[in-house]
């Protein structure tokens, strides 16, 4: 595939699309423009579900390849493609919403789902237990700053210490607040560059 | 009639002034004059991470978070990938590489590709050393928590999209002695990585990172352009504060325009 | 090996043990225990209480699998409370998972019946849309074109009653995120509440809570409920205590174990260091 077409017609597609829809931003404009920028932000939707298709695809290229190769694993990436072709099969003949559907997302997908996300409470004591070791300044600071808060989230916090919430309070608004406003606008604005730079194609992310 | 949509005009400005001071450095670096940037300590310690992992015989582990979208932090990740993978390839470490988001493993795969072509070592590309993990965060984490007990790397690179499990990771980075550096953009997972981590970065230092790691000359332009334009910022609101604070409410006035 | 380095480098099994004894004991046998209630659980419940019975209310209930069982509690009683209130409600979501999740709440909260019974007059369903933040910004311009002109159920958005007029994140008064995974109900912020300046209220994972208080603070969110705690406080307020407040003596003993293991261990890394007891 030549540059021009792997390379440029993306990013043009890219810049032509990004000022539209900057001009309707930023411009009062027509009804008639605005048909076409809805239509444009409705892409966006068509687009990101493909992507989804392309995951899935980019799964099973994967685990496919280790199955057929035998590799290490092998059986785990059988087992992940089985259950996703259950599920597209599935889907397909009974549709998202038919009852089979729901019940293997309940049972494949939602029950484990919900227990990994449970266990890392375990795991996270643990990690809070381990991390929070004053051997330095940095973290003294953050211990000190973590009991309060801490304490002040558990149900009967306040009540044990009535003068709690008011400094968790000043803690959240003040400086918190005021550090989270500054990696906003900082981050905000990094994240702007790196948009321009991907629209004129001076990213390696996804150019190549 | 108003050519300008009310309450966007200062919006408007300012991204123009950030355009066109991007494009202004850009120039001017790229006719030659040099702009230094503050070295990342983050950034300067991937060379001493390699070198750690080639001589304890230990592979290198690099992920970029789980996010499952383009965004900037997991665009700079992915950018990452590929120099880490250069770096990994000239001193002949081999690279683990942990993938989270479904949308961006093709990237990351051809990133670790072209990192090998780079250094002159194709032979080392590897795709068994690419890890797909899912994009669910916790299911993200467990496969996190394995890859690092099974490889045991000499050095653990994430840069990219982390959140809670940052601390997660950092703790068994901590616990196993891997050499870690992290970097997210979320504040709060940077600074669990500034916990647990030997090196970190936190929020733009990340997109810092990555201009200063592709050289190109409008990421460095970029980089002066946020500076900047972080500054203007700052000014305006410490102006703003002191006209506010003596009751004109002239800036803000501007700046709801 | 010294107790003291035993007790630092203990093995995690012990830690376990003791955490799930912990929240099983107060699940099997409720303490009771006071709850209080955080002062932006108050303005949440007193800004849906304080609403006209016309509001047309935007409501995304974007659930995920994995914080489902956190988020859930409070969006099983902030959907009671806009169900009880009689309010017109225009649901969507922007993540996968959120259908199959906000019909079981529904039906978990006997609120499926009146649901279908006034569909399309009261309650709309739109369904998933793609993109996340894209997906939100497609529905703030267009809801037409975002859902290609039909609801969940297949019907078109024009036979419906409700949706008379309605085609914009503008056409509605208020956006309750009734269900929030992750940072979703920042990019309904965005793409909805600050451009047609309308009121939000959101009910983010406790953990996410404290990045959101400078949004409140500015005015670009109306309240939150954090968390289980919140969500347990807003049950109270309703009068209705279920399975959050029930949650609430197990939470008190994790808070308190939690700070017992942080605070123990620091105090012995001191005794180590600077007492010189082993």
């Amino acid at each position: 595939m030549s540059v021009t077409l792997k390379k440029h017609v993306p990013i043009g597609i890219m810049l032509i699309l990004t000022i539209v829809l900057m001009v309707e931003y930023f411009f009062v404009v027509p009804d008639s423009y605005i048909v076409v920028t809805n239509e444009a932000k409705s892409f966006t939707v068509v687009i990101a579900a493909f992507a989804m298709a392309l995951g899935a695809f980019n799964i099973l290229q994967m685990h496919g390849k280790k199955v057929v190769e035998k590799k290490s694993g092998w059986k785990y990436s059988a087992w992940i493609i089985t259950v996703m072709v259950i599920f597209i099969v599935v889907g397909l003949v009974g549709g998202s919403k038919s009852y089979w559907f729901v019940w293997l997302w309940e049972c494949l997908l939602r029950q484990p789902d919900a227990t990994s996300y449970s266990l890392i409470g375990f795991v996270a004591i643990y990690s809070i237990y381990m991390a929070f070791r004053i051997d330095s300044r940095e973290i003294l600071y953050f211990t000190c700053i973590w009991v309060i808060s801490f304490a002040a989230n558990a149900p009967i916090g306040p009540l044990v210490f009535p003068w709690l919430p008011g400094v968790q309070g000043w803690l959240k608004m003040v400086p918190n607040s005021a550090a989270t406003r500054g990696f906003y606008i900082a981050t905000a604005l990094s994240a702007i560059v790196i948009g321009i730079r991907t629209l004129i194609g001076r990213t390696r992310a996804g150019m190549e | 009639m108003s050519v300008l949509v009310e309450g966007r005009v200062a919006g408007l400005a300012f991204l123009s002034l950030l355009a066109f001071l991007i494009s202004y450095y850009t120039s001017q670096i790229e006719s030659g004059v040099k702009e230094k940037i503050r070295t990342i300590p983050a950034m300067e310690a991937i060379d001493e991470a390699i070198g750690r992992s080639v001589e304890q015989g230990k592979p290198a582990l690099i992920t970029y978070g789980y996010f499952d979208d383009i965004n900037p932090a997991i665009m700079t990740g992915l950018e990452m990938v590929g120099y880490v993978a250069k770096v990994a390839a000239e001193k002949g470490c081999e690279l683990i590489i942990a993938v989270g988001p479904t949308r961006t493993l093709n990237i990351a795969i051809e990133n670790y590709r072209l990192g090998c072509v780079e250094a002159g070592r194709p032979e080392l590309f590897n795709i068994d050393n690419v890890h797909y993990l899912t994009h669910q965060q916790f299911t993200y984490l467990a496969g996190m928590y394995g890859l690092l007990n099974e490889y045991e790397p000499g050095a653990y690179i994430g840069i990219g999209w982390f959140w809670v499990d940052a601390i997660h990771i950092g703790t068994q980075v901590k616990r196993l002695g891997i050499f870690g550096i992290g970097g997210a953009e979320k504040y709060d997972a940077g600074a669990w990585f500034l916990l647990t981590m030997d090196y970190s970065a936190f929020g733009a230092e990340i997109y810092a990172m990555g201009a200063s790691m592709s050289k190109d000359t409008t990421a460095i332009g970029g980089i002066i352009s946020t500076d900047l334009a972080t500054c203007i910022s700052v000014a305006i609101l410490i102006v703003g504060s002191i006209l506010a604070a003596t009751g004109s409410n002239i800036l803000a006035t501007l700046m709801l325009l | 090996m010294s107790l003291s380095d035993k007790l630092l480098n203990i093995q995690e099994k012990y830690i376990y043990i003791v955490l799930a004894v912990l929240l099983i004991f107060p699940l099997l046998k409720p303490l009771g225990l006071p709850i209080t209630i955080e002062d932006i659980t108050y303005t949440y419940y007193e800004g849906i209480e304080a609403l006209p019975s016309d509001t047309l209310i935007l409501a995304p209930h974007d659930a995920s699998t994995g914080t489902e069982m956190e988020i859930g509690l409070s969006s099983h009683i902030v959907i009671k409370h806009l169900f009880r209130k009689g309010f017109d409600i225009v649901f969507c979501t922007i993540c996968a998972s959120g259908p199959p999740i906000f019909f079981e709440t529904l039906k978990a909260e006997g609120l499926y019946e009146q649901f279908m019974d006034d569909y399309g007059t009261k309650y709309v369903y739109l369904d998933f849309i793609a993109g996340e933040e894209a997906g939100a910004a497609s529905i703030a311009a267009s809801i037409r074109v975002a859902t290609g002109g039909k609801d969940y159920f297949g019907n078109d958005l024009d036979s419906l009653p409700l949706m008379q007029g309605v085609d914009s994140g503008g056409d509605f008064d208020v956006v309750v995120a009734t269900d929030e995974h992750s940072l979703l109900s920042v990019m309904w912020m965005n793409q909805v509440a600050i451009p047609y300046d309308i009121p939000i209220y959101c009910n983010p994972l406790a953990a996410v809570g404290s990045t959101f208080w400078p949004y409140i603070d500015a005015g670009q969110m109306t309240a939150m409920l954090i968390g289980a705690k919140g969500a347990a406080g807003y049950e109270i307020l309703m009068n209705d205590p279920g399975p959050a407040a029930a949650n609430m003596d197990a939470q008190t003993f994790v808070h308190v174990y939690l700070l017992i293991l942080v605070l123990g261990a620091n105090v012995l890394l001191g005794i180590k260091k600077y007492g010189g007891v082993e």
